[in-house]
């Protein structure tokens, strides 16, 4: 019955936030009125984003009909699915700035990584429930460490540093829920940094300047720091109140890159000042405290560590996206949960909380 | 592990970002509100018409023409290469050369950038004829200084050229800029103020590639105001051509109120060269040895010799030393110590009164006037009639000169006064240094009854008269002065005079001749004086440096050039 509350409130949140996100992309979307410019494309991002919203619904309520437990039972395939799409992405995916992360199938663009992430968290929990009684075993943690290396490696290769990066926390959260010995993740963490200058090697160009550039940032303003500089002008100069809806100068001439993708928050801050964009925040956290309020109430552990994962992930995703934009994170490239652009990462969202809402019918 | 532990760090995490938020919100709103402005709204200066200069009549000696530019406005550009390749072919220059300027000159999108100035008028055709090609490129018509009478009165006028730093420094509060065209010598530069006009602007919004969105709002320029001079262009042009190119200056003075009008310093220049023309040109009028820059009327370099003979004999008569009567002997010679001071006519000239003294500018009898009268005395009247002081004439770099005192030697050459250097101060040699128009001050004093005027140039100022009339009396009595008169007249007047050769019948001309020893081989020749001898109107210096004999070269120069003029000064006034 309780369970039934929180459902509510799951998808309440869940579309306010995706309200927002229509009324940001709207305005990112709509153009200035520039003496010439094509006029046709006005609109047409918000109405994607509309029918996005609508298959994303549809996919939380199938995976909530479908239950969290034929996706724990189903994970290795998903992972295997997802692992092969990523391989096809390799060989022939189109190369959109530098980077393959999309597949076109019959005229709609999908992000494979985007969808690996959610078989590899779904992958995880299985893996960590299954091995439970011997968590705290070296072979585990290796096993463990195989499989999402796999994927990382993979996902580099795209290459989409943030999809890898989100990993990080992910795993380490769901080692700990699992009871995994604090020294094992300790060596873990003192082997990523062991290993870094190799990661170093593996990054491209680009990925290296931006991360230099979030060490210093004055280092090349009309570079690869330009999107940072923009986006904290676009973030300060709202204020308190913000400049208004469709008047936030920064992104209506952009001077604000990506303003409705990764950058998008930096348009909410501007049009909506820091009231909007604490009201967002909020937003977040109760989204995130009901997902972990249906963690505490199940008593089956692969719901609960599902849902604990789940959080995790829109937590990852929140945090990184909003302190890149404030220029306390390096520019990864991450999507904000419910409000970007985009179809996939929403979609997989709602599945997400489509996994979370179903765990009551289990119990 | 517990949930409600990790609950709490993504609770912690997020009120991080709050603070983030608020640290570059609230805190710091105001700096990056600034900033976000500044990033989107851009000004472009509107450049206002500089006003014409006139002269007396009318006649435009400054004016503004059409000058046909090709500019390119970035924006609007298709496919700049094939664009600049085109161009590049019809204008007969590479394309290299026009991308480096593209390059160099590129500001904004929307801020066209001039490529080629001064397009001869078929080519402008040509080239509107590929306009569908060229897409981007366009003819701009924009204002170009102009001086339709060239060389004539260069140096009064003056030139234009780019600001440099100094000045710039100086004149930012006047509103102007970087590359602002501005008078670098003559009226250009003394009254840029108003002829420059007021500089607009416009205020776009422009969106991150610098692309127009729309103008916000504009200021429009205000044309420069007209200067119109006192100055008669005929009579420069005959001063120009009868100088050609020898060094020296002619100047003509309304003997009243002060008007210039005539002040032509030569060799002269070209002012249109410093509009555009090419850096070699420039660069020869900058180096040539004769200096045609310098502006020679105003310059006080010059030892005025025998013309300040008048200014010894007005100190004699109004000290009461001499009177008209008094009567010095010349033996063409005389000895001050060891040292033998001459008389120019060797033979010596015999007993004379003043006025004959300045008809054969004899050196002696000044001398010993010179001697009698000391150099404080000689000093005192030729600061009253306004040697060694600024004619407050409205050109920049005027030249105050010299006029020495035992006071000043002693400072500067750390020596007592000699007799000797009073000999020489009562013939205007030595130490004195004069300007072209200081002499003429002074002569027009004489001719006037004593009154010291303020030269000067300017008489409207965007159809405004500006000038009032300012002339000071000298208290130089009026019999000293009739004496001083008479003898300039009979200077011309009397067949043995030494200004003989400026005589022209019908012009009552009287005046002074000098020859100066520079020490070297040539010799400065000078004549100045008024017209008419009764009722005077006009004053005049003719000076050729190192140009020969003040009887001679001048007296020639100056009757070639009023003899021309003999209908027109009768109509004057």
């Amino acid at each position: 019955m309780r369970l039934r509350k929180l459902n509510y409130r799951i998808i309440l949140i869940s579309l306010l936030l995706c309200s927002v996100g229509l009324i940001a992309i709207y305005s990112s979307s709509s153009p200035a009125p520039r003496l010439s410019s094509p006029m046709g494309w006005r609109n047409n991002l918000a109405i994607k984003q509309i029918i996005w919203i609508l298959v994303s619904i549809t996919m939380f309520f199938v995976s909530f009909v479908w239950g969290y437990q034929r996706f724990l039972d189903f994970a290795p395939l998903f992972y295997l699915l997802s692992l092969a799409s990523l391989l096809i992405l390799l060989m022939l995916g189109p190369v959109i700035s530098g980077a393959q992360r999309w597949l076109h199938i019959s005229g709609m663009n999908f992000q494979p990584s985007e969808f690996a992430k959610l078989s590899v968290i779904l992958f995880l929990s299985r893996y960590f429930i299954a091995r439970q009684d011997r968590i705290s075993r070296v072979k585990t943690l290796a096993g463990a460490s195989v499989f999402v290396g796999i994927y990382v490696f993979l996902i580099f290769q795209q290459p989409d540093l943030g999809s890898a990066i989100i990993l990080i926390p992910l795993f380490l959260v769901m080692a700990i829920f699992c009871g995994m010995k604090r020294r094992y993740i300790i060596v873990l963490l003192l082997l990523g940094i062991a290993f870094s200058p190799l990661f170093w090697s593996l990054l491209r160009e680009y990925q290296r300047q931006r991360l230099l550039v979030f060490l210093d940032p004055g280092r090349d303003p009309l570079g690869a720091g330009y999107t940072i500089v923009q986006s904290k002008i676009a973030i300060g100069s709202g204020g308190l109140f913000g400049k208004g809806w469709f008047k936030g100068s920064q992104s209506q001439f952009n001077f604000l890159p990506e303003s409705h993708t990764d950058f998008i928050f930096a348009l909410l801050c501007e049009e909506w000042g820091f009231l909007g964009a604490v009201l967002v925040l909020s937003l977040y956290f109760f989204l995130l405290k009901t997902i972990l309020r249906t963690a505490v109430l199940t008593n089956d552990r692969g719901a609960k560590m599902l849902s604990i994962a789940i959080a995790t992930f829109i937590f990852s995703h929140v945090f990184i996206n909003i302190g890149m934009t404030l220029g306390i994170l390096p520019v990864v490239g991450i999507p904000l949960p419910f409000i970007s652009y985009g179809g996939s990462n929403l979609m997989v969202n709602m599945i997400a909380l489509g996994i979370v809402a179903s765990v009551k019918k289990e119990r | 592990m517990r949930i409600h532990t990790l609950e709490k760090v993504f609770l912690g995490c997020l009120s991080l970002l709050v603070a983030f938020l608020w640290y570059h919100q609230i805190i710091r709103g105001s700096y990056f509100d600034r900033l976000s402005r500044n990033n989107r709204i851009r000004i472009v200066p509107l450049m206002p018409e500089r006003g014409d200069i006139l002269d007396r009549d009318g006649r435009k000696i400054a004016t503004q023409i059409p000058s046909f530019a090709l500019v390119v406005i970035p924006q609007e550009l298709r496919n700049k290469e094939l664009a600049l390749q085109e161009t590049a072919r019809l204008l007969g220059d590479t394309s290299e050369d026009l991308e480096l300027k593209y390059q160099k000159d590129f500001v904004a999108p929307f801020v066209p950038l001039t490529l080629c100035r001064d397009i001869p008028l078929e080519k402008v055709f040509i080239i509107e004829e590929r306009k569908p090609v060229l897409e981007g490129i366009e003819i701009q018509i924009s204002p170009r200084r102009f001086y339709p009478f060239g060389a004539v009165a260069a140096n009064l006028i003056g030139y234009l050229n780019e600001i440099d730093a100094r000045e710039l420094e100086k004149l930012k509060p006047y509103g102007y800029r970087i590359k602002s065209l501005v008078g670098k010598t003559g009226i250009e530069k003394s009254f840029d103020i108003y002829l420059r006009g007021q500089i607009g602007g416009r205020q776009l919004e422009v969106d991150n590639r610098g692309n127009l969105i729309r103008i916000l709002g504009e200021k429009k320029s205000v044309p420069g105001k007209s200067v119109e001079l006192t100055i008669n262009m005929e009579w420069q042009q005959r001063a120009q051509q009868l100088l050609d190119g020898r060094r020296g200056a002619i100047l003509v003075m309304d003997i009243q109120d002060g008007q210039i009008l005539v002040m032509e310093s030569s060799p002269s220049f070209d002012p249109n060269l410093f509009i555009g023309g090419n850096i070699k040109e420039i660069r020869a009028v900058l180096d040539s040895p004769k200096a045609p820059l310098l502006n020679r009327a105003i310059k006080a370099n010059f030892s005025p010799g025998s013309v300040f003979k008048l200014v010894t004999a007005i100190a004699g008569l109004e000290t009461k030393l001499i009177s008209p009567l008094t009567q010095f002997s010349c033996e063409g010679r005389l000895y001050s110590g060891k040292e033998e001071f001459r008389c120019w006519e060797e033979k010596g000239h015999g007993y004379q009164g003043i006025g004959e003294a300045i008809k054969h500018s004899c050196n002696v009898f000044f001398y010993k006037l010179g001697l009698e009268l000391g150099p404080e005395n000689m000093r005192y009247f030729a600061k009253l009639l306004g040697l060694e002081e600024n004619s407050g004439i409205e050109l920049k770099d005027e030249g105050k000169g010299l006029v020495p005192s035992t006071k000043w030697k002693h400072v500067t050459h750390r020596e007592k006064w000699f007799a000797g250097d009073s000999l020489n101060l009562s013939i205007g040699q030595g130490f004195i240094l004069v300007s072209p128009i200081q002499v003429l001050r002074l002569i027009a004093a004489i001719g006037n009854g004593g009154f010291l005027v303020k030269p000067y140039l300017v008489k409207g100022i965007g159809g405004m008269a500006v000038q009032e009339i300012k002339r000071e009396y000298t208290g130089i009595s009026q019999e000293t002065l009739n004496v001083i008169r008479k003898g300039m007249w009979r200077v011309v007047n009397d067949a043995d005079g030494t200004g003989n050769q400026a005589k022209i019948e019908g012009l009552d001309i009287a005046a002074k001749t000098a020859t100066v020893q520079t020490g070297r081989a040539a010799t400065h020749a000078w004549i100045t004086g008024f017209l008419p001898y009764r009722n005077p109107k006009l004053a005049f210096v003719v000076f050729l440096e190192y140009g020969g004999r003040g009887g001679v070269e001048a007296a020639d120069l100056c009757r070639l050039f009023f003899s021309g003029l003999k209908e027109d000064i009768p109509r004057y006034k």
